[in-house]
């Protein structure tokens, strides 16, 4: 095999790993109390860097395909990465001010998170997409663990760990089976052996195949927490660190959808997507209606964004359907509005935690509005986001994907997004409202916490940028879904 | 002259005004809040009565456009005044112009006031959106936030328990609504390709995409009738009366709550090919008009009986639509903006007399202490009842006979029985309120005894209600406006000049100016008059019923009830969930931890029982649920063929 190295659509990725082990020379190298600021820089740098080498991919490479075909880091990976390095951008912004402990290896551990994203997205090869499940899945599982003196984040850790193996188990079956039955690892060997599997005309494919992919999608589901497979989610969720929470909320759902979208358009011939994808409409239908109902009872913000990030995993499958350009626009557009909401509301908890409240109860929040008048504005607008009222950018992605979903004639998603959106409203409403509740007390901070204030200026930073990012994207959606579209359009 | 600008103003200067009010609301004066949040009505109010002078002053009727945000290459979101848009929007910012003014002596005393003119700005902005818009997702937008203001504003006195619970229902049965207004406009655009009313509309006229037409115009009018409180998703809007008064006279009568009439008014062509839609809005209207009528005459609390007499006014308005008289609906509309807001205001004069006591059985004799409000009360009610040269005789007219010449004898006499339950709740209503002897407190309740202090309390509110209060001068004048136009506006708009208002709207039609029908005329006022009589006899001062319903140990029935459709739809998905929920509870746990189960009455906690045991914190017991995930998506596969 000839050596097909193409370091132009690999910039991205090398960027990410090369800051990751930066940070760890830095660590090495210098003394903990002067290179603590400068790692922080580094990790945000190595995004940033990341992203410059981004840019070209996503105006279009001239051979977006390298490495014999393994990776393919076209206009599709471009804007899923573009997500991707936003959301550990902010991430990042979210965990300064952390106690004192194994900083250099969690910064890391991080940028390797996000490497394994992006790889999802430009992944060309089954192998590869299993290569990034476990790159980010392992650099998670050791992120989620990353609370010294909280057994419930170990907990935590151990369970994703445990279940996540069995998912990763029944996804490398999956791939073997469709090996079995097309002979090659390739996407697009895949896509091609798809369309030659035909009898009288119509498509027909194997049990090996049909069994194949069914795999592979549950092995994806899991890591998108769509029901029955979310069952990890709310006590992972609730264990983990809030800047791990909230990183991935966003990132593990958007890269393991950009894997599912990429591997499904191959996979399933366009005409028999929406009898063979079947299954996936149901599972969608089944996350919204439990992730929206069972937020009724929370008493825990964590555990309430578990299930708003089962609910809204549904609707990122109403793409699904009718995988065409505006199924797949619709899905990124959508996820940045999630996105943005998402890490928005976590630094709200993050600004909580940075005075000393565990700002992981919903109680906690009361008198919000009060005490911090634009907090408790911004919270209000980032729930809208998503419950997708306006002026929020949740309400253009829910119609965006609402009429991928026509398109696709996924009747049964279309259902789920009427009557899930309609329950939800309730459920962030009265969070709203808690917020917005008189009260003449604080909530009381735990034993030994201290006020930490880089923790509440960076928090209040990624509010801003949150709250701006989710405004911009519900009141003048043009420029944003127009670099979606485009840049998609090409494929 | 090119006033194409003013249109994004309209909007916007409501919008600013809601933003710096909000933000200065405990820094400003109230009266300097008072100027900036009237002022920017005015000035909304003001460029559309330029835009109106300029479109039709001009001799061919060609709608003022204009640009206001963009989707991308995906649409582009304008704004435009065409005679239907500049119709309602004069109807909004005039009515929201003469509120404003009303609200200013109304809630000055509430501590919050500047937040109340805040939201009340931002109200105008909303439904300006949503009748200025000339496509489908502006609509939707305003649509949004006209619900949003609404959840806002009947929370607004948020200690009350009661205002929240009302808030957060009313926002969900709209919210579920617009779901179905946004999966209309998802199936418009899968179908046609554009947002754009035009575009949308030209292709229909051309004959393309005929066969999803009914299903677009019931999932529009899913919307439509959650956003009108019309039936079956009824059940909020007399708990929507909850917010101020002036927010029930805007928004939950006079504008954002016929927004539904507007939608189908706007979406016309698609109602004009889908019969079945069309017919199904004509029925939900003609049911609402009677149910809302038969209501109305057994509420006790004023304002509970002027929202369901909106729901049946409303219901005319959906009737007429489903007829196809859009004219009619939209003048109804028009004339029933004025004489409910009057009414609504007028009431909110009349429970400031009583201290904020709103149950009719506590009040009579009014009519001797404040003329005023007895005068402005008795005018709109009259416009309501639709006695000549009243206004709502003109437009409901118009709605009769549209039912007439088409034949349709059962929504006919629907809509015939409707306007005599109307008279019958107007004089009722009025009797109660104005005529007879005023109410005093018993000093005894029936059923237990009360203590000193609460008869005394009772007694000083009797001496409260003795002497009249004086009601300011900038409540008197929005509501004496009003009163006048419940009068005029009528006549003075009959015919030809609604006609040549609102036809450019709807070149498709072949609209002319109808004379009054003296069979349907005669028969709707003798109908009327009938009822108004009865109505008369039994509440009259020295009436049988009046007797009765005032008497403390009166159990009230049906009516009261509202035919207990609350007490259904509990009944029908509340409590069964509920059961279910326990049902599934015992099924997954066997042993029966009675101590998890007993005690947790609500929907809510059962479900969330069977959940948390779902969701244990057991490895073994997530890899099972993994694994039986696994196996029915594998077997899906192994059986699809």
């Amino acid at each position: 095999m000839p050596v097909d190295l193409n370091f132009t659509i690999a910039a991205p990725l090398l960027a990410l790993a090369a800051g990751a082990l930066l940070i760890l020379l830095l660590d090495l190298l210098f003394k903990y109390e002067t290179i603590q600021g400068p790692m922080y820089v580094a990790a945000i740098g190595a995004v940033l860097v990341a992203g410059w080498y981004l840019v070209p991919l996503w105006q279009g490479a001239a051979d977006p395909s390298g490495f014999a075909g393994m990776l393919v880091m076209d206009r599709f990976a471009a804007v899923y990465g573009g997500v991707l390095l936003i959301a550990a951008l902010l991430a990042i912004l979210l965990s300064i001010g952390r106690a004192r402990e194994d900083q250099s290896g969690y910064l890391a551990l991080l940028l390797w998170a996000a490497m394994g994203m992006v790889l999802l997205g430009g992944a060309g090869n089954l192998m590869v997409i299993f290569l990034g499940i476990e790159l980010l899945s392992l650099a998670l599982y050791v992120m989620i663990a990353f609370a010294p003196r909280r057994m419930a984040a170990r907990e935590a850790a151990f369970k994703y760990f445990i279940l996540g193996s069995v998912a990763a188990a029944f996804l490398i079956f999956g791939f073997a089976l469709i090996y079995g039955a097309t002979g090659t690892m390739s996407i697009a060997g895949i896509a091609e052996a798809a369309r030659s599997f035909t009898s009288e005309g119509a498509w027909a494919v194997g049990l090996y195949y049909k069994v194949g992919v069914g795999l592979a999608i549950v092995g994806l589901a899991f890591k998108m927490a769509l029901v029955p497979f979310h069952i990890w989610a709310p006590d992972v969720y609730q264990g983990a660190p809030t800047p791990v929470t909230a990183y991935m909320s966003i990132g593990t759902k958007a890269a393991a959808f950009a894997a599912m979208a990429r591997l499904l358009v191959a996979a399933v011939p366009e005409a028999y997507q929406p009898s063979f994808l079947l299954p996936l409409s149901i599972l969608a239908f089944a996350s919204m209606m439990l992730g929206a109902s069972a937020g009724i009872w929370q008493s825990d913000l964590k555990r309430l964004m578990a299930y708003s990030g089962i609910a809204n995993a549904g609707y990122l499958i109403m793409a699904i359907p009718g995988l065409g350009l505006d199924g797949l626009s619709a899905a990124a557009y959508y996820l940045g509005a999630y996105g943005f909401a998402t890490m928005g509301i976590f630094a709200v908890v993050r600004i909580l935690e940075a005075d000393g409240v565990d700002g992981s109860q919903i109680a906690n929040l009361k008198g919000l509005f009060y005490r911090q008048p634009w907090v408790g504005v911004c919270l209000a607008l980032l729930f809208f986001g998503l419950a997708g009222i306006p002026p929020a950018g949740g309400f253009v992605g829910k119609f965006l994907l609402a009429i991928a979903a026509v398109r696709g004639q996924a009747w049964i998603v279309l259902a789920g997004l009427i009557l899930s959106t309609g329950i939800s409203a309730y459920v962030y409403l009265k969070v709203i409202g808690t917020a917005f509740t008189r009260t003449k007390e604080a909530p009381q901070p735990e034993e030994g916490a201290e006020p930490h204030a880089p923790t509440r200026t960076a928090a209040q930073v990624v509010l801003v940028i949150a709250a701006v990012g989710t405004l911009v994207m519900g009141v003048l959606p043009g420029p944003v879904s127009e670099l979606v579209r485009v840049a998609l359009a090409g494929m | 002259m090119d006033l194409a600008w003013m249109l994004p103003a309209i909007v916007v200067v409501p919008l600013l005004s809601a933003a710096i009010v909000g933000y200065f609301r405990n820094t400003w004066s109230k009266t300097t809040v008072s100027w900036v949040a009237c002022g920017s009505v005015a000035a909304a109010f003001a460029m559309v009565v330029a835009l109106a002078v300029q479109y039709w002053g001009a001799a061919a009727a060609e709608p003022i456009r204009s640009g206001l945000t963009s989707w991308g290459s995906l649409a582009s979101l304008g704004l435009v005044a065409d005679g239907l848009s500049l119709w309602w929007a004069l109807v909004v910012t005039g009515a929201g112009l003469l509120i404003h003014i009303y609200s200013t002596a109304y809630m000055r005393e509430d501590e919050s006031y500047g937040r109340f003119m805040a939201k009340l700005n931002f109200f105008i902005f909303a439904m300006s959106l949503l009748v200025l818009s000339d496509n489908f997702i502006g609509l939707a937008i305003g649509w949004g936030c006209v619900g949003l203001a609404s959840y806002m504003l009947i929370g607004f006195y948020f200690t009350k328990p009661a205002a929240q619970n009302a808030a957060i229902k009313a926002f969900v049965m709209n919210i579920a609504g617009e779901a179905g207004l946004f999966a209309g406009i998802a199936f418009i655009y899968a179908n046609f390709g554009s947002f754009k009313f035009d575009e949308v509309f030209g292709a229909i006229a051309q004959g393309q995409g005929v066969a999803a037409l009914n299903l677009i115009g019931i999932l529009l009018l899913i919307g439509a009738v959650a956003k009108s409180a019309q039936l079956p998703l009824h059940t909020w809007l007399p708990y929507a009366m909850e917010g101020p008064t002036p927010v029930s006279a805007l928004i939950h009568a006079a504008t954002m709550v016929t927004a539904g009439v507007y939608l189908v008014s706007r979406a016309y062509p698609i109602y004009e090919v889908a019969s079945g839609a069309a017919m199904t809005v004509a029925w939900v209207g003609g049911l609402g008009a009677l149910f809302g009528a038969l209501v109305a005459a057994g509420q006790f609390d004023i304002k509970r009986v002027l929202a369901f007499s909106t729901l049946s006014q409303i219901g005319y308005m959906f009737l007429a639509n489903g007829l196809g008289a859009y004219v009619a609906a939209d003048f109804h509309f028009f004339t029933h903006a004025f004489f409910k807001a009057c009414l609504f205001l007028a009431a909110g004069i009349v429970v400031h007399h009583y201290n904020g006591d709103q149950d009719i059985r506590h009040m009579g004799g009014l009519w001797y202490r404040d003329k005023f409000a007895g005068l402005t009360f008795g005018a709109a009610a009259l416009a309501l009842i639709g006695l000549p040269p009243f206004a709502g005789f003109f437009s409901k007219d118009e709605i009769l006979l549209a039912a007439f010449s088409q034949g349709q004898w059962a929504l006919f006499t629907i809509a015939v029985l409707a306007a005599g339950m109307t008279a019958f709740y107007n004089v009722r209503l009025f009797s109660l309120v104005f005529l007879g002897d005023a109410y005093v407190a018993p000093v005894r309740q029936v059923g237990k005894k009360r203590s000193r202090k609460q008869a005394e309390a009772a007694g000083a509110d009797a001496q409260a209600h003795a002497h009249a209060h004086e009601t300011p001068a900038a409540m008197k004048w929005p509501v004496a406006i009003l009163a006048v136009l419940s009068v005029v506006s009528g006549w003075l708009f009959f015919g030809h000049v609604q006609l040549t208002a609102l036809a450019p709207s709807f070149p498709t039609l072949d609209l002319h100016a109808e004379a009054i029908n003296p069979v349907v005329a005669g028969l709707s006022v003798a109908v009327a008059l009938v009822g108004g009589l009865i109505s008369w006899y039994l509440y009259r001062p020295e009436g049988a019923r009046r007797a009765v319903e005032l008497n403390p140990l009166h159990k009230p029935g049906i009516l009261y009830n509202m035919f207990y459709v609350d007490t259904l739809y509990d009944f029908l998905f509340v409590r069964p969930a509920k059961e279910t929920a326990q049902f599934i509870g015992q099924l997954f746990d066997p042993r029966g931890i009675d101590g998890v189960v007993n005690g947790l009455g609500a929907l809510a906690r059962e479900l969330g029982g069977v959940l948390r045991r779902w969701q244990n914190g057991l490895v073994r017991s997530y890899a099972l649920t993994v694994f039986a995930g696994v196996v029915l998506v594998v077997a899906y596969y192994v059986f699809y063929v």
